[in-house]
């Protein structure tokens, strides 16, 4: 091999060396912009007087709920609900006057009529129900 | 009003206490799921807890007056009262 050949020879495998290094630190760079996979957000608590605290990641992640806007509260377990309402008929010495001055939240469910004193449920807010089979809560 | 039944349960609806934009947040007593009414909707929608992402069906009612709901429907029951 005279000197010419051998330098072009170099000079080859220099381009070639150039090459490699040049694919590599591009494939090292698409590496380094890969999306990084982030981590799901939360978990987010709520904690109520006694200490308990409450999971309410779904609320946030899926309807974007703002614990900001949430008050204090004591508890769910801190005012139960009614849970064995009497109800009292036309002609019952109780019945109220049809002039009564009061409001109620009321339902007709499959021909039964049934009306609550907002009165009545507004100390426990909400009072369940059952027509038969079928449960229903009543919420102020 | 709404329905409290889910998968062939009855649930024990109760108030969590809470309000978010000053309206109650439900809460049920079997599950410990929080219920809530969205706006634009009829229905309460779990927001938190085991049945997060299902409904409870709103049930149409009456608010009002008492003399304009007995007028109407003369053979109501009504809620005894422990004020009257």
């Amino acid at each position: 091999m005279d000197r010419l050949s051998a330098s072009r020879t170099r000079r080859r495998a220099s381009r070639a060396l150039l090459s490699i290094v040049i694919a590599l630190a591009i494939s090292g760079c698409s590496f380094a912009t890969d999306p990084v996979e982030e981590p799901p957000p939360g978990p987010f608590y709520i904690q109520d007087a006694t200490g308990r605290r409450w999971d309410f990641t779904y609320a946030i992640v899926h309807y974007e709920f703002d614990l900001s806007h949430f008050g204090t509260s004591k508890g769910p377990y801190a005012r139960p609900p009614i849970t064995d309402p009497v109800m009292v008929s036309p002609g019952d010495r109780s019945y109220p006057p049809e002039d009564a001055t009061l409001q109620v939240l009321a339902v007709d469910f499959g021909g039964e009529r049934r009306a609550y004193g907002i009165a009545d449920i507004i100390r426990n807010e909400v009072l369940d129900d059952g027509f038969g089979d079928v449960h229903l809560a009543v919420a102020y | 009003m709404y329905s409290r039944e889910i998968d062939g349960r009855a649930l024990t609806i109760t108030t969590s206490g809470w309000t978010y934009y000053n309206q109650h947040m439900l809460f049920d007593h079997e599950t410990e799921s929080f219920w809530f009414h969205m706006e634009g909707t009829n229905d309460l929608t779990c927001v938190a807890g085991h049945y997060a992402g299902r409904k409870l069906r709103g049930v149409p009612s009456h608010y009002g007056p008492w003399h304009v709901w007995v007028a109407e429907h003369p053979d109501s029951k009504i809620l005894k009262s422990q004020q009257r």
